[in-house]
């Protein structure tokens, strides 16, 4: 049985007039793994098959061993499925369509059926996810996973269609996207990850696919518990600014928002393994009297419709500075990572249409804020970009030839976080 | 069980008002004398509230000013039209981007209904707006902002797109322009729901991210609407 627990951070203090109140909230499942086996599981994996995949042939060499070995890391009795997208997309293996429980046997026909994929054709992402929709809605599993592998832009249908298709799976499974290459595009599997409530990596090296795949199904084997959502309810007259995932990526949830009650919204969370998450709530509320306290939030996970766990953000007004100008290290830490995120996009983006005074700003800000924060990850990234003079001032040049996959491996992993480090340190 | 708030709330919640946040005065569990209180993060005191007299539910709801509806409670924006019972302010206040005038070198904005890009894009059980005069707006602020004006949830943007015909795919707060050192604008998406785009290019511009514009650039937001930026 898995166990939830919300914790909150925030300095509840607010200034006479105040009326912005941000807290961290912790959320910590643990108990999954013995809960795992009896937990039902289905998982397709979606392999591009199109024309561009054979230009290094490597890349489908790589992408067709990867889903092997992906497919042999699924436990026995998980209902799974290949699926090979061009501008349409087939069922490669169970050849007939629908899902079947793995065992040693289905698993050695996958692989086979895996081995003999033909490349030819373009590229219509939406086709493939809506092909991987019909055979989760043939499942009752609880946990419902996908990996998307694509080398391309969805270049074969509008941005209509692939939206309408993503309205339609948003919900019904969670879906890691990996681009192979650096054709794809960063933007578009950002898109379709977080509206799926999965990953975007790139995997520059076909070499490596092996590896991904295989931590990305363990990752989604982990899973205990389907469809948690975090239910917010804020008071009358109050307005939610954001709420963010914050760790261990930022991802943000105001748009996710199911109104329940004119108060409540539920935000979905997807599936759930022993792991910890932190978002960042910012709510708006009208100030009272100093001396006045208010439950400016309460945030509860909702775990198959039940309230499991909650944690309170408290409001109260006073006339001491030196309590409400204190900032909460948890809300100043996430503050500074989702700044983070924002100068490395900001700034890539100002290189790429050629505005280098911006640029050169945006990521020597987002070397100064890593190098404070700790991410040592994110500032070898940014070290493929960037030649950095002073971590301490952010001073940086930018590189005058820099490769494509530093570029797109910088962008997709700029919404990894480190958490907060612990005092002392 | 259910508990009734010092503003007159009948709360489902016992620990604080289910309506408006409001501390009750004999939370359940009560914390143990002498126990830590179950919160987190902070070490300091609770504070004992006192209710002052004019919070008492008797007294009897006041009427907006400016169009007659009932306070809720001690809401501070009028449930009917928005206006600011603390300040005394109209909804319509935040000075609404001028209505043109027409001086040179200065930007504008022509808000129409576009049929091209409505075919383009539009889910099916969206209508076209079988009438839409276009409307023009001056840019003449640092920051510009666009959506459909709420009044019931504080959102008053310059360039309002809540009057009919309206476009239902726009968000309350849809888009900002933003005024750049050479004194044309960029148009930022602040995480609308369904995204904007620049001209022809079907993949919507990065959230939180300003894209500089050139005279005759179309923003398209929502079902139908484009946003033509001119300067004169």
């Amino acid at each position: 049985m898995t166990t939830f627990t919300a914790e909150a951070y925030q300095n509840e203090y607010l200034p006479a007039d105040g009326g912005e109140v941000n807290a961290v909230v912790t959320v910590t499942a643990s108990g999954a793994a013995s809960a795992i086996t009896s937990t039902q599981a289905a998982e397709v994996i979606i392999v591009d098959v199109s024309g561009s995949m054979s230009h290094p042939h490597a890349k489908l060499t790589a992408a067709t061993r990867a889903t092997a070995v992906a497919i042999d890391c699924i436990r026995d009795g998980v209902m799974f499925g290949v699926i090979a997208g061009n501008d349409t997309a087939t069922a490669v293996y169970p050849q007939e369509g629908g899902l079947v429980a793995a065992s040693p046997q289905t698993r050695q026909d996958a692989r086979q059926a895996v081995a003999q994929l033909q490349v030819t054709g373009g590229t219509a992402i939406g086709s493939w996810l809506a092909l991987a929709n019909e055979l989760f809605a043939a499942t009752p599993a609880a946990i419902r996973h996908a990996i998307l592998l694509t080398d391309g832009r969805d270049e074969h249908e509008t941005r209509t269609e692939l939206e309408a298709v993503l309205a339609d799976c948003e919900g019904n499974f969670q879906c890691d996207c990996r681009g192979v290459g650096t054709d794809w595009q960063v933007q578009e599997l950002r898109r379709i990850a977080t509206k799926l409530l999965g990953s975007v990596d790139i995997v520059a090296e076909p070499a490596d696919l092996e590896a991904d795949f295989q931590a990305m199904i363990e990752r989604a084997m982990g899973k205990a518990t389907g469809d948690v959502s975090l239910r917010l309810w804020t008071p009358q007259g109050a307005t939610v600014a954001f709420l963010k995932q914050v760790a261990p990526t930022i991802e943000d949830l105001s748009d996710r928002a199911n109104a329940v009650d004119t108060l409540t919204a539920d935000y979905p969370t997807g599936a759930w393994g022993d792991e910890s998450r932190d978002y960042h709530l910012c709510v708006h509320v009208q100030a009272r009297a100093v001396g006045e306290e208010m439950l400016a939030g309460r945030i509860g996970l909702m775990v198959g419709g039940e309230a499991v766990s909650q944690a309170l953000i408290r409001a109260i007004w006073t006339d001491d500075e030196q309590l409400s100008t204190r900032i909460n290290r948890e809300v100043a830490h996430y503050t500074g990572q989702a700044e983070l995120a924002d100068a490395i996009q900001e700034g890539l983006e100002a290189r790429k249409r050629g505005d280098e005074h911006t640029a050169t700003f945006k990521l020597g800000r987002a070397v100064q804020l890593a190098a404070a924060a700790g991410n040592s990850d994110t500032m070898k990234l940014l070290a493929g970009v960037v030649d950095v003079q002073d971590v301490h001032t952010g001073t940086v040049r930018l590189k005058p030839r820099v490769q494509d996959a530093d570029e797109m491996a910088l962008d997709t992993r700029s919404t990894k976080t480190v958490r907060v480090k612990k005092p002392g340190s | 069980m259910s508990a009734t708030c010092p503003r007159g709330h009948l709360s489902e919640t016992t620990d604080y008002c289910d309506q408006c946040g409001a501390p009750l005065e004999h939370r359940s569990p009560p914390p143990p004398a002498g126990a830590p209180q179950a919160r987190a993060s902070t070490t300091s005191p609770p504070t004992e509230i006192e209710v002052s007299p004019d919070t008492k539910p008797s007294v009897p709801a006041e009427p907006c000013p400016d169009c007659q509806t009932p306070r809720v409670g001690s809401d501070k924006f009028c449930e009917g039209c928005g206006y600011n019972f603390a300040s005394g302010e109209s909804a319509a206040s935040p000075t609404p981007a001028r209505s043109l005038s027409g001086t040179a070198g200065a930007w504008e904005a022509l808000v129409e209904a576009d049929r091209e890009y409505f075919e383009r894009t539009s889910a099916e059980e969206i209508d076209f707006p079988s009438h839409c005069p276009p409307r023009r707006f001056v840019l003449d602020q640092p920051e510009i902002s666009v959506g459909r004006h709420s009044p019931t949830r504080g959102i008053r943007t310059q360039i309002d797109l809540s009057g009919a015909p309206e476009d239902p795919a726009i968000s309350h707060l849809h888009a900002i322009l933003l005024r750049q050192d050479d004194g044309s604008y960029a148009v930022m998406d602040p995480g609308s729901s369904n995204g904007t785009t620049l001209n022809d290019d079907p993949m919507p511009i990065a959230p939180n991210t300003p894209v500089p514009l050139a005279d005759g650039d179309r923003i398209h937001l929502g079902a139908w609407t484009t946003i033509t930026i001119r300067c004169s």
